[in-house]
């Protein structure tokens, strides 16, 4: 058993491309007397025309992600929320995020969601991978979610940007307190994490590049299932859309944004391959 | 609103239209299916093992009330921290005294005025707990899991909460295949260890009755035995070896 208090720092917004913005926040929990942090992170897409959300953060960050909306967008309206999946950390500000903005539509692998906010069901559109909003000068398209947990999860890409937003995919670049090492930690946390002050860095910012050991226990800890399923054949996918579609950037929900995409895809690849070897 | 288990063990919770609107409702299906959580009581205070969809949630305070004294301490247990096991706790939390709220996991942590409790328990282990004076309860950590998932036996009644685990209950023609739809990832996997210990986990205990977040529970020592067995088998023909 462990007891693990968790509380939330304010963090500011961070802007990452041509109307592209990371936002959301950062939990911190106490790791073995280390203070860890993980990202939960909401990406805004501005366009002439639309403006869309990718994940709605953790209630824990309501008043955060609120204002920060308000900082970028101020007077003009929020058009979609896209949340890649049914969970807390991408989902759960859904209510706030549709009073604030009464015209927003929830868009994506809209199932469940009429079983979790009812009261909302008149404004999910389901939007299907492969399908596409038009932002004006921008196009958002849907993708599937290579790597996942839930079945109803969707990734998404913003051709203005070039940026790919990945939910729980790709979310291990962080520095792993003692490194390797699982102390007394139970193989159940799931979280990825990363020390204070690393907080909103793209890869290339952190101050070393993970190794394959540490993004493979990230990668472990983060997705479960991996441990059992060669995920390879996902990659192969992955890098099919990455042929297609340019990117430059790659927004997780949990780590930092990548922006080494061939260099972490590999280093990906490489720690999944060694999650699957040791996990079985 | 039923008791699973001579008045110790209720169901709470509703119906909802498993249709093509539901993630894990099986291709060309159509019909209703029990979401549940369940209300355990103790000698002074009760358990309640997940809170059950927002889409009934005046219905479970009702039932709640119905079978809570004013007062009453109430604690709660998560399986899972997902949507469908935690949104209701602010609702419940106005209307009851909850203690804590016990939860496993990382990522998400439940919302609640309540002290939440992370408990980490490694997969294929079990560790027991006081959850509530007077009320000790088993926590059982399956491999056959999405995300990290607790399974809840109470020693006293027999009791096993299954979470997302052991769902085909209560289909024309239950088929056990049906409730691991959410389990896709089990298609690239050797399965092995995982049917096994859902093997284990009723053999190393008495097992009388079986209560599934979804789906309609299994009673009676050889139906869950039985159901043990199908599900344990299903697990492995979806697998690769
Ligand atoms: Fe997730
Ligand atoms: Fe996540
Ligand atoms: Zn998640
Ligand atoms: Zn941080």
């Amino acid at each position: 058993m462990n007891e693990n208090p968790v509380k939330h720092d304010a963090v500011e917004l961070r802007w990452l491309a041509d109307g592209t913005y990371w936002l959301g926040g950062c939990l911190s929990a106490n790791a073995q007397g280390q203070e860890v942090h993980y990202h939960v992170s909401s990406y805004l897409v501005v366009g002439s025309k639309a403006a869309l959300l990718v994940d709605t953060g953790d209630p824990a960050h309501r008043a955060l992600l609120l204002a920060q909306l308000e900082l970028v967008l101020g007077e003009r309206p929020l058009d979609y929320v896209f949340p890649t999946h049914p969970e807390i950390p991408h989902a759960g500000n859904l209510p706030a995020l549709l009073d604030k903005y009464p015209e927003a539509l929830v868009v994506g692998d809209v199932r469940d969601y009429h079983l979790h906010f009812p009261e909302y069901r008149s404004r999910f559109r389901t939007q299907a991978a492969g399908s596409r909003i038009d932002l004006g000068d921008r196009e958002f398209r849907f993708l599937p979610a290579f790597i996942r947990d839930l079945e109803n999860t969707l990734w998404g890409h913003d051709d203005g940007a070039r940026m790919m937003f990945v939910s729980d995919g790709f979310s291990f670049i962080h520095d792993v307190p003692a490194a390797g090492g699982d102390g007394a930690a139970a193989e159940d946390d799931d979280e990825p994490v990363h020390l204070p002050g690393q907080c909103r860095l793209l890869s290339g910012e952190m101050p070393e590049p993970p190794t394959v050991e540490q993004a493979a226990y990230g990668t472990g800890r983060a997705l479960y299932w991996t441990k059992f399923v060669d995920v390879s054949d996902a990659f192969g996918g992955i890098e099919a859309v990455l042929d297609t579609l340019p990117t430059k950037l790659i927004g997780p929900a949990h780590g930092n944004v990548i922006d080494d995409v061939d260099g972490m895809l590999r280093t990906s690849l490489a720690a999944h391959r060694k999650v699957f070897a040791e996990g079985h | 609103m039923s008791s699973l288990l001579s008045g110790r063990i209720h169901r709470l919770g509703g119906d909802i239209e498993l249709d093509e609107r539901v993630s894990w409702c099986p291709p060309g299906v159509r019909r209703t299916q029990a979401v549940n959580c369940y209300l355990l009581k103790g000698p002074s205070g009760s358990v309640l093992v997940d809170t059950g969809i927002r889409l009934h949630r005046a219905d479970i305070i009702e039932q709640l009330g119905r079978l809570m004294s004013p007062g009453e301490p109430l604690s709660i247990v998560l399986t899972r921290t997902e949507m469908e096991c935690c949104l209701n706790i602010p609702a419940i939390e106005e209307h009851f005294t909850v203690d804590s709220v016990w939860y496993t996991g990382g990522i998400t942590v439940p919302r609640s005025k309540a002290e939440s409790k992370r408990i980490a328990v490694d997969p294929g282990t079990s560790m027991r707990v006081e959850v509530l004076d007077g009320v000790v309860v088993e926590l059982v950590s399956p491999l056959l899991r999405l995300l990290p998932t607790l399974w809840v036996f109470d020693p006293e009644s027999g009791g096993l909460l299954t979470s997302d685990a052991f769902t085909h209950g209560g289909s024309a023609a239950p088929e056990t295949r049906e409730g691991l739809r959410k389990f896709r990832w089990f298609t690239g996997a050797d399965t092995r260890p995982i049917a096994r210990n859902v093997g284990d986990i009723f053999r190393d205990r008495d097992v009388r009755a079986v209560g599934p977040g979804y789906g309609t529970p299994f009673i009676g020592t050889d139906m869950c035995l039985e159901q043990a067995g199908e599900l344990a088998r299903a697990i492995e023909e979806m697998g690769i070896q």
